[in-house]
């Protein structure tokens, strides 16, 4: 009777802060918010103060495009705080827009994901970035455990899981069993990384300059990891640095996989460092399971097939690969009072 | 372990097994070349094929090899994922994601509305008023007294950005249509007429529970009488009839289509955890 009366009032959140996308879940809704990790800040020349003008979606649309007095900011970087007091207000902006109910504005307890590779200094400005938003209390769970969760993973039975994460920002490879992270590794490449590799490409090979948001089309729509059967191509238009006017232009699905050969082979490199350094009894386990992707970056065509034919292990995708990450969190949020091993501890 | 090789309700008569492997012969393919390619060992594949997933690590995995294996096999993915959701439930489904189908399709639309007509002001008055019926439906749905049948829609407005909640207020019919996809996909079955003994009652409500997994049901007409009250198996189905309204509470939603008057009617907005409560008039 208590417990569904606490739970009533409870607005516990998950929070997948990703250098993409910010991700909630709400204890007993579900994900309740999803937008990209984009804050526009105005700042007003004549009394020199700063106001946030949009965050998420809206913010997204204005990257790239604004004037002098706006500033779209990504307050992450390679999965960790960029911009402290952005983070913050960012934070605080997403909490409001998931809890506008004011009377019961019980300061909610958070569980939010840190990358496994990140230091106890970026741990600690997470966390206190989520205090400041309004937390009454916060958990960390490191990224590879709560993807493997949500991709529903076995992480609580004593056999070896392997997940690789590849995030906006970075990619986590984990080796989870008994509930715990017995090996993980992150390397800071993600989409981010896939976006600028394309972006050099073209300059190089084009002399044409484009935007992130158009390698990030370019990446989506003939982006691949592993040469198919079919040669796609998109048409481009960018700035030609040469005559320093706006041109069309044709990339091919081979030059884009070209492109991204550096970034994808240190994801590679980063799997197979894993692989070498798990204990043998995990390691028999993952050669039977192989290993599952999550993230957006698992979004890239092809990307399973590299891995497995790189490390001869079956691999596949997780189903919904965006949010398993919250989802994974989520499930950890609603344990959180029986289980206590699965969250990282920061002093 | 349930037993394998029956998933009654995708109304297909070929298990998955069965159909991934007249697929593989069909292209003639050998099983070790599957093999090399999906790097799964021919014990696996074997037992994919003869449909013994049981022998496989998890539900996780059984999704994830059979989707890769019909991927290479270049088959229609959905309906083999249909098939498997009876004995191996997708995680997915356990999180429902409001804010997926809410915020991303509307909420695109209302910010080009609102940069074509600089009305900011009218969308935060429009935003208020929607989140305080929200707050007022809530409050009297939580009091025990009747829901209307499009408060759906309303209900999710909290949930919603800012910019959704404007498309939400300003064209109300187009948006509250959006919210009621149903969060489980109907079955093959799902496009048949109701039944027709249940037309002999004129005025009754007649209702289809289908049930993809096990769940807890209870259904009350207007009478208190209980129409059903029991747990129904996974892959079974129910139609009773009754004076409306009728009160449905469903344990384990996610894996439960209702069909009123024939009509599919949308779980996802009357969840709490897994239990949907609801009322049909």
């Amino acid at each position: 009777m208590l417990r569904s009366l606490t739970g009533y009032f409870s607005n516990d959140l998950a929070i997948d802060l990703g250098t993409a996308n910010t991700l909630i879940y709400m204890r007993g809704k579900g994900i309740v918010l999803d937008e990209p990790s984009v804050v526009a800040i105005h700042n007003d020349a004549a009394s020199n103060k700063k106001s946030i003008l949009a965050v998420g979606l809206e913010a997204k649309k204005m990257l790239g495009r604004t004037p002098g007095s706006i500033q779209a900011i990504r307050p992450m970087k390679d999965g960790v705080i960029a911009d402290f007091t952005v983070t913050e207000q960012m934070l605080k902006q997403f909490i409001k827009k998931v809890n506008p109910n004011r009377f019961f504005a019980a300061s909610p307890r958070i569980v939010i994901c840190v990358p496994c590779g990140s230091t106890q200094v970026e741990r600690r400005a997470i966390k206190d970035s989520a205090l400041a938003a309004g937390a009454r209390r916060v958990e960390l769970i490191e990224e590879p455990m709560a993807a493997a969760i949500g991709a529903g993973l076995p992480v609580e039975e004593p056999t070896g899981s392997m997940v690789v994460d590849i995030g906006g920002g970075t990619t986590e490879v984990g080796i989870i069993s008994l509930g715990g992270v017995v090996y993980s590794n992150s390397v800071r490449v993600g989409g981010d990384k896939f976006d600028e590799a394309i972006i050099n490409y073209i300059r190089r090979n084009y002399g044409m300059l484009i935007g992130e948001t158009t390698a990030e089309d370019i990446k989506k729509e003939i982006g691949s990891a592993f040469p198919g059967a079919e040669v796609r191509e998109m048409e481009v238009k960018g700035r030609n640095l040469a005559e320093g006017i706006p041109r069309a232009f044709t990339v091919s699905s081979n030059e884009i996989l070209e492109a991204l050969t550096e970034p994808l082979n240190q994801i590679v490199s980063a799997v197979k460092i894993a692989l070498e350094q798990t204990p043998p009894e995990l390691g028999a386990d993952i050669a039977d399971k192989g290993m599952v992707l999550t993230g957006g970056g698992a979004l890239l065509k092809d990307l399973d097939r590299l891995l497995a034919e790189e490390t001869g292990l079956p691999v596949f995708v997780a189903e919904e690969p965006l949010t398993c990450v919250v989802r994974g969190s989520g499930k950890a949020l609603d344990k959180m009072d029986k289980i206590g091993t699965i969250f990282t501890n920061v002093p | 372990m349930e037993q394998p090789a029956e998933f009654p309700q995708s109304g297909v008569t070929e298990s998955v097994g069965a159909r991934l492997k007249a697929a593989r012969e069909s292209r003639g393919l050998s099983l070790g070349e599957v093999a090399d390619r999906l790097k799964l060992s021919l014990k696996q594949l074997e037992a994919i094929e003869s449909d013994h997933f049981e022998a496989l690590p998890g539900a996780a995995f059984v999704r994830g090899f059979v989707r890769n294996y019909a991927r290479y096999l270049e088959l229609d993915v959905a309906p083999l994922m249909q098939a498997l959701d009876a004995h191996f439930p997708s995680s997915v489904r356990e999180v429902p994601n409001l804010a997926h189908h809410d915020a991303a399709g509307p909420s695109l639309a209302a910010l080009d509305d609102e940069a074509a007509e600089p009305g900011g002001r009218k969308g935060w008055l429009l935003a208020g008023a929607a989140v305080a019926v929200a707050a007022a439906l809530v409050f009297w749905f939580n009091r025990g007294g009747p829901a209307e049948a499009p408060a759906g829609g309303e209900t999710l407005a909290p949930m919603m950005t800012e910019a959704s909640a404007n498309a939400a207020a300003a064209s109300a019919p187009a948006a509250a249509a959006a919210p009621a996809a149903p969060v489980v996909p109907a079955t093959p079955a799902a496009s048949a007429p109701a039944p027709a003994a249940t037309a002999a009652q004129p005025g009754a409500g007649s209702l289809r529970v289908v049930a993809a997994g096990d769940a807890w049901v209870a259904v009350q007409d207007a009478d208190g009488k209980r129409l059903i009250y029991e747990t129904l198996k996974g892959g079974n189905e129910k139609t009773v009839s009754g004076k409306p309204p009728l009160k449905v509470r469903i344990g384990n939603a996610p894996q439960v289509q209702i069909y009123y008057q024939g009509q599919p009617v949308p779980l996802a907005s009357k969840t709490r955890g897994a239990t949907a409560r609801l009322e049909l008039n």
